[in-house]
């Protein structure tokens, strides 16, 4: 299905909801869609991003423009649930890099990144179930948000998708947290693509914690390839400093995959400046039975001088190719500002 | 790489950029939403007995800002604390249990997040770091040194630093002198968070007070239903009257007046709260009247002052209020006004 569609089966929910907020204001219904009111969160999201690959000219854009909205509906007792809804008109020029939802490197799409119902009512230990459009629930990338950041993990060259449309269960306990998936590997699209899925789910110890682990499974079918994966994730702070972790092995069809990436991070003070390094190592068995391994590092920083602006930059370069390839490297620095429309009570 | 590319690059983003500064100021946090999450796990450590909350999510503009300035300078907010913020109200069963705030404070270890559990009568009820990478936050931790903490309002709070300072006063808290960077950056954060929640979220915290004070004044309560304008020009008009244009002293522009309702919705009763200057100190004091004029309930949730205060105040409890000659002291006649404002709800009834 097409994205148009899957927008307009959205956009009758929502007019839904909205219709419910016509019912009178005092009834359960009307003091829901008030809290909804209430309590939103509303940002427009501006991002301009330009990146230089070795031996390529021109530089390559990538251009966002969207909406990030964050409410909770709640009752009077308790929360129902959390909507976010983040959609952007994104505009790619010269890109040769670009995800498959693109037709080609100058393209313009609507996308979805995050863009879900968390039901968080049932009571005790029941887990929240999710719907809609979610990170896929593996390794780091389930712990650190990157999207519309430089900074990204391995979770796209892993296991071939980052977000996707599906449903999960998930809870935070004292103790720990987890989220478990079941998703249809398309990726922007509602629709299962030849009989996609994607079932994934993490495990771990409270991330707020300064030593925090999970444990990742993940099991897919995507453009007909089966993936399987274990992975194990750790992060440990200590003062400003932040040492990141995550190991995988499985199997891309009969192929053995390793992989591993590691990242070391510090903050200033006031944690409006980041730097970081990263290191990714990817490993495929061959037809031979030896591994060909692929190894790359990356350099960035971001800057928010303020709440709306932040400036980043990244310098990412092949270490190690497999088959002796050419080794690449990428430039990128990327504008992003956000913009705050609701100043509600 | 090509210098002239990325300066290439740079002047075709110009435009855009120049175009985004013109744009106004905002008011959150840089990252995107995905990335804010409940502290649900902090909840049930701070309430293990709770069964539900719900969030409460109000702006912290610059006139919370100016507040803060003007009452606790040195604890002034910066800009990036301004914003969307939530305040987690805690329930057991229907009953309002307490709330709890999220804030950080700068530290010399990055932000300090701490989870604050505040009590009905914005009292801190207790706390537990959400994130502390300072390696003595378990001593902070410790039922020892959180003992010192609980309990304390928003003064007591002030009162543990050194008077327009950051530091804290040497006798004011037993811990080892290691943590004590640490319980200071605690103790400025806890200061904030009372006075922030307690402006920022002011509705939201009078009409819990007067429906938990409601409960215990009236049986049969379920619900209270909050006055838009309880000081109408006919309530001041019968109070100039009364009072000969004079005021026993209550803070009119504070005042909260609420409908008792049992669960068929009729009025049992009506909760007022002013805010009095008694024994040097403001304190907002709650009266519940019933529909006769009857004085039901006298209650100071942030607790009297000196006994004999106490006792004056609750003396009028039971008693009859119609005209100004019955009033003797002060604490009658502030009850006068009370039972006065409040009356007008049960005519309409």
């Amino acid at each position: 299905m097409s994205n148009t569609k899957a927008f307009q089966r959205l956009a009758g929910l929502f007019l839904l909801l909205a219709l419910s907020s016509a019912t009178k204001a005092d009834s359960y219904m009307g003091r829901m869609v008030d809290s909804a009111a209430d309590n939103s969160r509303l940002a427009l999201d501006f991002s301009s991003r330009g990146s230089h690959l070795t031996k390529q000219d021109p530089i390559a854009y990538t251009h966002a423009l969207g909406f990030d909205w964050l409410t909770v509906i709640s009752d009077d007792k308790k929360d129902i649930g959390t909507l976010l809804l983040q959609g952007y008109l994104t505009r790619l020029h010269n890109t040769q890099m670009f995800p498959g939802f693109f037709q080609d490197e100058d393209d313009t799409e609507f996308v979805y990144r995050i863009f879900n119902f968390n039901y968080t009512a049932l009571p005790g230990n029941l887990p929240n179930i999710r719907i809609g459009h979610m990170e896929v629930p593996y390794g780091l990338e389930h712990v650190i948000n990157t999207n519309g950041t430089l900074r990204q993990y391995a979770q796209p060259k892993n296991l071939g998708i980052k977000a996707d449309w599906g449903v999960s269960l998930n809870k935070q306990h004292k103790e720990f947290e987890y989220e478990v998936a079941a998703t249809t590997g398309g990726g922007q699209s509602l629709d299962r693509q030849d009989g996609s899925y994607v079932f994934s789910g993490r495990v771990g110890s409270p991330r707020d914690e300064n030593f925090s682990y999970g444990v990742s499974l993940y099991r897919s079918k995507l453009k007909n390839l089966q993936r399987e994966r274990l992975g194990i994730d750790a992060r440990y702070h200590i003062g400003l400093h932040g040492i990141f972790a995550e190991m995988s092995l499985g199997q891309n069809g009969d192929i053995e995959i390793r992989n591993a990436q590691v990242e070391w991070n510090r903050i200033n003070r006031r944690e409006n400046i980041t730097g970081f390094t990263q290191l990714r190592y990817f490993s495929a068995e061959q037809a031979s039975g030896r591994y060909a391994d692929t190894l790359d590092g990356s350099i960035g920083i971001r800057y928010s001088p303020d709440n709306s602006w932040t400036l980043s930059s990244q310098y990412t370069r092949d270490i190690d190719t497999a088959a002796g390839a050419d080794k690449q490297s990428v430039f990128s620095i990327q504008v992003r500002y956000r913009y705050f429309p609701l100043n509600r009570k | 790489m090509d210098i002239q590319l990325i300066v290439k690059a740079l002047k075709r983003s110009l435009p855009v950029i120049s175009l985004l500064f013109f744009m106004l100021p905002s008011t959150l946090n840089a990252q995107a939403f995905c990335a804010l999450r409940d502290p649900a796990e902090a909840i049930q450590k701070l309430y293990p007995q709770s069964s539900t909350y719900r969030s409460v999510v109000r702006t912290i503009d610059e006139s919370v800002r100016q507040e803060v300035s003007a009452k606790v300078p040195p604890h002034a907010l910066h800009f990036s604390e301004l914003g969307r913020h939530t305040l987690y109200m805690v329930f057991q069963g229907d009953n309002p249990m307490g709330y709890v705030h999220v804030r950080s404070e700068q530290s010399e270890w990055g932000l300090v997040e701490i989870a604050w559990a505040i009590d009905m009568d914005m009292k801190i009820a207790d706390f537990t770091f959400q994130r502390c990478r300072n390696r003595y936050k378990s001593t902070i931790e410790s039922d020892s040194f959180k003992n010192q903490i609980k309990g304390k309002d928003f003064e007591q709070m002030k009162a543990l630093l050194v008077a327009e300072q950051f530091t804290l006063r040497t006798d004011a808290l037993v811990v080892e002198p290691k943590a004590v960077p640490l319980a200071q950056v605690l103790v400025r954060c806890g200061i904030k968070t009372l006075l922030v929640t307690e402006l920022a979220w002011r509705e939201e915290i009078v009409k819990n007070e007067l429906l938990d004070t409601a409960r215990s004044s009236f049986s049969n309560t379920v619900d209270i239903e909050m006055v838009s304008r309880p000081v109408t020009t006919q309530v001041l008009s019968s109070l100039n009257n009364e009072f000969d244009g004079a005021s026993p002293g209550i803070d009119r522009s504070s005042v909260s007046l609420a409908k008792v309702l049992d669960d068929s919705g009729a009025i049992l009763g009506a909760m007022y709260r002013g805010e009095v200057n008694i024994d040097r100190k403001k304190s907002a004091i709650i009266w519940a009247v019933a529909p006769d004029g009857e004085v039901i309930n006298i209650v100071n949730r942030s607790g009297w002052q000196q006994n004999a205060t106490k006792q004056a105040f609750e003396s009028n409890v039971g008693k009859k209020f119609t005209t100004g000659t019955q009033c003797s002291d002060r604490t009658q006649l502030t009850t006068m006004e009370a039972v006065l404002t409040a009356q007008p709800i049960f005519v309409v009834n």
